[in-house]
């Protein structure tokens, strides 16, 4: 090699050497297993095999560990994103926001800012004919196993039902349910009919309801269902700034909202999570400030409590009903309030059962052993056409 | 692999780069050869093997009509087992099915496609095989003894999926003899970051754009300015893309002590479409008029003739790049306008302004990019349609593709840097040593920021999430 070197040329090789040194120390350092911000486990570097190597899934999984593993991984994902998206010189949002939706980029389901306001909010989505005939298939299982039971729907209706920029619902769920689910006592949902509504009873940045929301729900199940509603003594709240899954979905952290959550009475219970004796809700904690803050905090599933395949609250009432409820994410909020009403309330999330029990969920065996005097659905649309959030059903 | 991948950039090349420097230059060869079949294998597994086979039977060939020197006749029947064989297995994987499809919807058939996915970079190395071979035949270059000289000339990563088509007389005695010096390592890091984040920054990010209006035109309410802008969109990143990876490719090569040709040379400047094509992918377009244009008569010929040769260089020019038929109309629409510009309107463009003779013809580059790549003639129907029937107005479009405004950002930097004059203001700023490492800071800076881009690409939240 040539001996005639200038500084220049030096210079940048350091550099050069800096940024692979980067890239070492990313394969030396312990290994992250779990992203805050992405809430995902994270990919970690694996061992080498022929076999993985041929299927390519070594080289996959060095890419992926690679970007998640990467010196401040984390802090580079969400600073470049928000950088990226406000590279706009000019104020565009402002002159196109007017009672229009501003699509976000996001990895799944269609976000968008709407009218200039500071929610990020489900677009309009309008019923496929192949989700259609997933709700009927999955209510008319339904209606062959169960023709006893008092069953009760309450449909909490997302914004992806209703444009708001036309002021017109998108999607009559309401109406298919009533159609199929023949042998219903009540079924109801979350009323909004604007967009102010709409803000009433949702998060800016989640995709589920927020305190006021799921007291509406509490009130209307409630009324539902013959029993009286839970009251609430008022709002309560730790300042913490919520950013939902809306805004980690389209990371975007520009807006949040200070979570504010109602405080109940709950009466003494016994709580059993998938099978164990524990606490769900972590209200206690929350009000005592025993948790560490973070931005991308999931805090509806924090403070309320979180998805699990079965959930039953036990408040010693023999007299009184056994119910099941079966929900989705939705019911976290307000299962554990209704259950007040019952002697025992068995909580299935369909999503979770057979993957934490290790078998499918058998409503009509799930009724006869635990003494199931009615069944709740609450359920928001994605669960409605979903196989997921209703598999078992039929059986 | 990818050069834009970070397996490669945080593990293959400071790997092989401390293997490469420690070695004796006697070895350093089997470590770029070994190196680069691991290269092909990270992406390839399978198909190494086809490479390797490939190799040694061409190395073989290329012996014997090295031996048949003064026996024409023999020379030639080597040579066309070569062609053959090399053709022929392009043509299996490659056109195959292609041509299966076209049989079984001319004639009602029922042939059974082979669905064999396409080797990497088979386009490539097929055509540096076979140059090596010719040149071989024609006394142009020695015979290559060793074979593992000739693997490594064949199999050399930094060309070998994207190219440039490196020639073997171009690069013949680097293999034995090439120069490493700290100023040809650190210009071949700084042409491999700017290719790098021509890739990242802007082909990528423009891309999105066009994807989003091509990928599926008809569910797509569009407006015409908007398919103008998309069309424009996809332009740059056909051009930033491929010249980047040509970048990455030239800047690797002289990292590891070797010079290859430039294979664009702002093509996007170009004052007529013989311009451009003088200075898009200039390695095809030589490779082209060397092995097949000239042979088959050039242009010293009847006109007739030359037409033909003409066509049937645009043919293969246009089939070279895929099995599809857009790919053969967009090489015959090359064939069309070349012609017309050589026998007509390319006096006009000449005495032209400047700005008038750019215009018309990158706006007939863009014409030719969107037969390119659109996916059918029914999706240009739908496309031309919108162009003239806009239904939606633009700021409704923009409203609703709203994740698409920084992206466009990257259109005008697009825009900016297909000329010249950028790089001609670079230059001006580097002749001082301080000017020379503020550009090296700004260009370590936006590599960074490059690859902080593709960090963030693996961003994927989970909808819900336990703590």
């Amino acid at each position: 090699m040539s001996k005639n070197v200038n500084f220049e040329d030096c210079f940048l090789l350091m550099l050069i050497t800096l940024v692979f040194l980067f890239g070492f120390v990313t394969t030396i350092k312990k290994q992250d297993l779990v992203s805050k911000n992405e809430g995902r486990q994270l990919a970690t570097f694996s061992h080498f095999s022929l076999d993985s190597f041929v299927d390519g899934s070594f080289q996959n999984n060095m890419e992926q560990a690679l970007a998640d593993q990467f010196v401040g991984s984390e802090d580079i994902k969400a600073n470049y994103s928000y950088a990226f998206s406000h590279l706009s010189l000019f104020d565009v949002e402002s002159s196109l926001c007017k009672n229009r939706y501003l699509k976000l980029a996001s990895p799944d389901r269609s976000r968008a800012i709407f009218d200039c306001n500071d929610y990020i909010l489900y677009m309009p989505e309008q019923l496929d004919k192949e989700r259609k005939a997933i709700i009927e298939e999955n209510i008319k299982k339904y209606n062959q196993v169960n023709k006893k039971i008092d069953t009760y729907y309450y449909l909490v209706d997302d914004a992806s039902s209703f444009d708001f920029a036309s002021n017109e619902r998108k999607n009559d769920y309401l109406g298919l349910i009533r159609s199929q689910l023949t042998n219903a006592k009540g079924i109801r949902r979350l009323e909004y009919e604007t967009y102010e509504e709409y803000q009433d009873f949702y998060y800016k940045t989640d995709h589920h309801w927020n305190y006021k929301g799921s007291y509406q729900g509490i009130v209307d199940i409630s009324k539902m269902m013959g029993v009286e509603a839970p009251l609430h003594n008022g709002v309560k709240s730790n300042n913490d700034l919520f950013y939902g899954s809306n805004a980690r979905m389209t990371n975007n952290f520009d807006y949040s909202e200070v979570f504010n959550y109602y405080d109940y009475d709950i009466r003494q219970h016994s709580t059993f999570i998938n099978g164990k004796e524990g606490s769900y809700n972590n209200y206690y904690a929350y009000e005592n400030h025993n948790y560490d803050y973070f931005k991308a905090m999931n805090l509806y599933a924090f403070v309320y409590g979180n998805d699990f395949g079965e959930v039953v609250f036990d408040y010693n009432q023999p007299k009184k009903d056994n119910l099941l409820i079966i929900s989705d994410s939705f019911g976290n909020a307000i299962n554990e309030i209704i259950a007040q009403n019952y002697n025992k309330t068995f909580s299935v999330d369909l999503r979770y059962y057979e993957e934490t029990f290790g078998k499918e969920f058998q409503l009509s065996d799930y009724i006869k052993k635990n003494h199931i005097d009615k069944l709740l659905f609450i359920m928001s649309p994605i669960s409605i056409w979903s196989r997921d959030a209703n598999r078992g059903l039929e059986s | 692999m990818l050069f834009s991948s970070l397996s490669f950039l945080f593990a293959f090349l400071p790997i092989l780069l401390i293997l490469y420097y420690l070695a004796k230059d006697k070895y350093k060869n089997y470590i770029l050869l070994i190196a680069s079949l691991i290269f092909y294998a990270w992406g390839e597994p399978k198909y190494v093997l086809l490479m390797i086979i490939s190799i040694v039977i061409n190395y073989y060939i290329a012996i014997l009509i090295d031996k048949k020197k003064k026996n024409k006749k023999q020379k030639n029947v080597l040579l066309i087992v070569a062609v053959i064989i090399n053709v022929g297995a392009l043509f299996f994987f490659k056109y195959l099915d292609f041509a299966i499809n076209n049989i079984n919807l001319a004639f009602n058939f029922n042939l059974e496609k082979t669905n064999l996915s396409l080797p990497i970079g088979i386009s490539f190395y097929t055509f540096q095989i076979l140059s090596y071979v010719i040149d071989v035949y024609r006394n142009k270059v020695k015979v290559q003894k060793n074979i593992l000289n000739l693997g490594t000339y064949i199999t050399l990563f930094p060309q070998l999926i994207a190219g440039p088509i490196v020639r073997y007389s171009d690069i013949e005695k680097q293999l034995t003899h090439r120069v490493h010096n700290v100023e040809k390592i650190s210009s071949g890091f700084r042409r491999f970051m700017l290719g790098f984040c021509k890739k990242v920054l802007i082909a990528n990010n423009v891309a999105i754009i066009a994807d989003t209006v091509f990928n599926n035109p008809g569910e797509e309410l569009l407006n015409g300015w908007v398919v103008v802008f998309a069309l424009l969109a996809y332009s740059l990143q056909i051009y930033y893309d491929f010249s980047g990876y040509s970048d990455m490719a030239i800047g690797l090569g002289r990292i590891f002590g070797f010079s290859f040709d430039e294979n664009f040379n702002y093509p996007y400047s170009a004052l007529s479409i013989s311009d451009f094509w003088k200075r898009w992918h200039i390695s095809l377009t030589t490779w082209f008029r060397d092995y097949v244009y000239i042979p088959l008569g050039g242009n010293r010929c009847s006109k007739i003739k030359w037409a033909r040769n003409f066509f049937v260089v645009w043919l293969l020019t246009g089939l070279w790049h895929g099995a599809s038929w857009n790919y053969v109309f967009w090489g015959l629409f090359y064939a069309i306008i070349l012609l017309l510009e050589k026998q007509f309107f390319g006096k006009y463009l000449k005495k032209a302004p400047k700005v008038i003779s750019w215009l018309i013809t990158f706006g007939i580059i863009n014409v030719g990019w969107l037969l390119f790549r659109i996916n059918g003639i029914s999706d240009l129907k739908i496309v031309l349609h919108s162009v003239f029937h806009a239904n939606i107005t633009l700021s409704d479009y923009l409203a609703a593709h709203y994740y698409l405004i920084p992206n466009m950002i990257f259109v005008v930097l697009g825009l900016l840097f297909m000329f010249p004059l950028f790089m001609h203001f670079v230059r001006k700023i580097r002749r001082t040593s301080f000017g020379k490492i503020v550009v090296d800071c700004i260009v370590v800076g936006t590599f960074i920021v490059a690859i902080f881009a593709i960090i963030s690409g693996s961003y994927n939240p989970f909808i819900y999430f336990r703590f």
